[in-house]
């Protein structure tokens, strides 16, 4: 019969380790004759976990069974293919969201960042091609360096300092209102709607108010508190 | 209803809302189990447990579904299994439209594992002993007299044990609130099965009650200081500010059968919830000792219960809770549940107290146990009993880190008890 130097109590004969503090416990003959309160059964280990690589392969297998299912419906009538690459390009793109952040974990975030706005920007860029438009080089290809952007500095804010919760609140409405603006600023230069910023301006000065108000708020913590107490008990 | 011929029982107050809070990855399970001091014959057991389902008609039920509410059927017994590496496992579905009972064993050990809509631990624990002494029978010829909680098999159920005593005893004009502060939560990993990790700290009645005796309090309140001692200890290393503090309370059932003189084999407990709240202060173990001690003084009267008792019972019996049709209720309970179901305290503790059987049957038992299964949320459990001069606390959890075990037990030695502590979790069996 040992005990754990650690915890003080009595561990019972077999014992390898303290169940407690995890303290490893040197007593051979009696680990040999030891009997387990339960049975230890192969089937239900208590950290049994389901791989990451298979639960991504049966996602890719699903995804590539509504593809397959369109080709099909497409190809069948006129025996040529036409609306089913829209479908094909929407499942590639959903495929490049999903696939990686299950197979991978979090442990590659930046690739993902720039592997989903890549992919945003291809996918905007067909479709533009196959509908014959110019549109993505006017005024898409801008909008989406621009979200990236937006979303890196949020990102970067978040991992590299450490802000608060409501500062990172303010800073996320204030980006959203500056994107409101950075908008219409490239759609007016692209299709010529107007020469200054208007409906923009409401979300900008709004949000960055509200961006403003929260600051304030999370430089006094008497009345953080207080303001949490009553509206969120 | 209560006649056998009918074979089918209504749930009772208590028990509605397990079915309805079951999920797909958990359901309220608990267990009871004996050790005896030779190993286990599963073909005498087989025969003991076919003559128990003749006089515990409420046992063997599986979970039927009606328009309005949930219902219990009558089965055949079902054979005894062997027992699993870990206790309380969920009842599927599945498992419960078979059956809401199981009976393991495991070299010398008979274990029960009920759904806890079927009966409550005092119930269980009856129906454990009358089946052990009826195995003793079968297998030594023992000569065990029908006492101290053992039941004559060859009797008809009584009306009164399978009665719901919540309805029965509804008294009084005053319903208890069910306002409270949320309790503090203890987190952790949660096993990525349905793993359950059982850990029990073995030590001397006598010395536990000695400390009791000295604080002037009995052996559960004493235990339920200790908790919350070692759960106030946890939230201070984990939580930072005093102010983000939050009630570390404990959820204590109360066999009710001794205040209503009731026989019923079912359900028939409530819960008080005694416990501390540090963002008032910083407490001493003699203080939440005092606190505890008080608080359930003051909670555990009849008249309290009798409030209590007529909330559950009126909430059953409102006119459009009962026209609701199964799923909205379902949907609506489970909502309940989730809201103040669990968050109102921080774990359970369950102290059936010193188990008495009768004095033929002592040479063949060595050892009672009592596992509650983890609950939906929270993490941590503890159920606890004494048996011939020791008590046995079994803490269980769902997570990996064994955050209340590392602090109580080593609590309890520090208070001069010597605790012995044996487990089912084994660190080798976790993927590195």
């Amino acid at each position: 019969m040992s005990y754990c130097v650690k915890c003080g109590v009595k561990l019972s004969p077999g014992s390898k380790s303290c169940p407690l503090c995890g303290t490893a416990v040197i007593s051979p003959e009696e680990q040999e004759t030891a009997v387990p309160t339960f049975p230890r059964n192969p089937k239900s280990p208590p950290g049994q976990r389901i791989r990451r690589s298979t639960v991504a392969l049966l996602l890719e297998l699903l995804l590539i069974l509504p593809p397959a299912v369109c080709l099909i419906c497409d190809f069948v009538p006129d025996r040529s293919l036409g609306w089913s690459y829209i479908v094909l390009a929407s499942i590639l793109l959903a495929g490049v969201f999903i696939l990686p952040p299950v197979w991978k974990g979090k442990k590659f975030l930046p690739f993902y960042f720039f592997l989903d706005f890549s992919a945003v920007g291809g996918f905007l860029a067909f479709l533009c091609a196959f509908t014959g438009g110019n549109w993505f080089w006017e005024s898409s290809l801008q909008v989406l360096l621009l979200a990236a952007a937006e979303v890196y500095i949020a990102w970067v804010v978040r991992i590299k300092t450490k802000i608060s919760a409501l500062r990172f609140a303010a800073l996320i409405l204030t980006e959203i209102g500056f994107f409101c603006l950075g908008l219409e600023i490239l759609l007016n230069r692209a299709y010529h709607f107007h020469s200054m910023p208007v409906w923009s301006l409401y979300p900008l000065v709004a949000l960055s108010a509200i961006g403003v108000i929260l600051t304030v708020i999370d430089r006094d913590p008497a009345l953080k508190e207080k303001l949490a107490r009553k509206f969120f008990t | 209803m209560a006649e056998a011929k009918k074979r089918w029982l209504k749930l009772d107050n208590a028990a509605k809302i397990y079915p309805a809070a079951k999920r797909r990855r958990w359901s309220s399970v608990f267990r009871v189990s004996v050790t005896l001091s030779e190993e286990i014959s599963p073909l005498t057991l087989k025969k003991a447990i076919r003559r128990a389902a003749k006089r515990f008609p409420s046992f063997f039920v599986r979970l039927r579904r009606g328009m309005f509410w949930y219902y219990f059927e009558e089965v055949p017994a079902p054979a005894p299994e062997k027992d699993d590496a870990f206790p309380c496992r969920r009842m599927t579905r599945a498992e419960l439209s078979r059956c809401a009972i199981r009976i393991l064993y495991y070299r010398d050990r008979i274990a029960v594992e009920l759904f806890h809509a079927v009966t409550d631990g005092n119930g269980a624990m009856i129906f454990l002993k009358s089946l052990v002494a009826e195995y003793l029978r079968l297998q030594y010829g023992a000569e065990i007299p029908s006492e101290a909680g053992v039941l004559n098999l060859n009797d008809e159920p009584k009306p009164e044990e399978l009665e719901d005593s919540f309805l029965k005893n509804e008294d009084g004009c005053v319903s208890a609130g069910r306002g409270a502060d949320n309790a503090f939560y203890l987190r952790g990993t949660r096993f990525r099965t349905d793993f359950l990790s059982l850990t029990t700290g073995m030590m001397p009645v006598d010395i536990v009650t000695e400390k009791a005796k000295q604080g002037n309090v009995s052996v559960t309140v004493y235990l339920a200081a200790c908790l919350i001692c070692a759960i106030e200890h946890i939230q201070k290393k984990t939580v930072g500010k005093r102010k983000h503090y939050k009630p570390v309370k404990l959820l204590i059932p109360v066999d009710l059968r001794k205040f209503y003189e009731s026989e019923t084999l079912r359900n028939f407990v409530l819960y008080i919830t005694p416990g501390i709240d540090p963002k008032s202060g910083e407490y001493t173990f003699e203080e939440t000792l005092k606190a505890v001690h008080h608080q359930m003084g003051g909670e555990l009267t009849r008249q309290n219960f009798n409030a209590k008792i007529r909330a559950n019972v009126r909430s059953e019996k409102a006119f459009i809770l009962k026209i609701m049709p199964l799923f909205i209720k379902n949907w609506a309970m489970r909502l309940v549940y989730n809201l103040v179901g669990e968050k109102k305290s921080c774990l359970t503790l369950s102290n059936l107290g010193p188990i008495q059987i009768p004095e033929e049957m002592k040479k063949y038992v060595r050892r009672f146990d009592f596992v509650l299964g983890a609950q939906a949320k929270n993490n941590f459990n503890c159920a606890v009993l004494s048996y011939q001069g020791k008590l046995y606390c079994n803490v269980t959890r769902s997570v990996k880190e064994p955050l209340l075990e590392r602090e109580l037990f080593p609590l309890l030695v520090e208070k001069g008890i010597p605790v012995e502590i044996e487990s089912n979790f084994y660190q080798e069996d976790l993927p590195h």
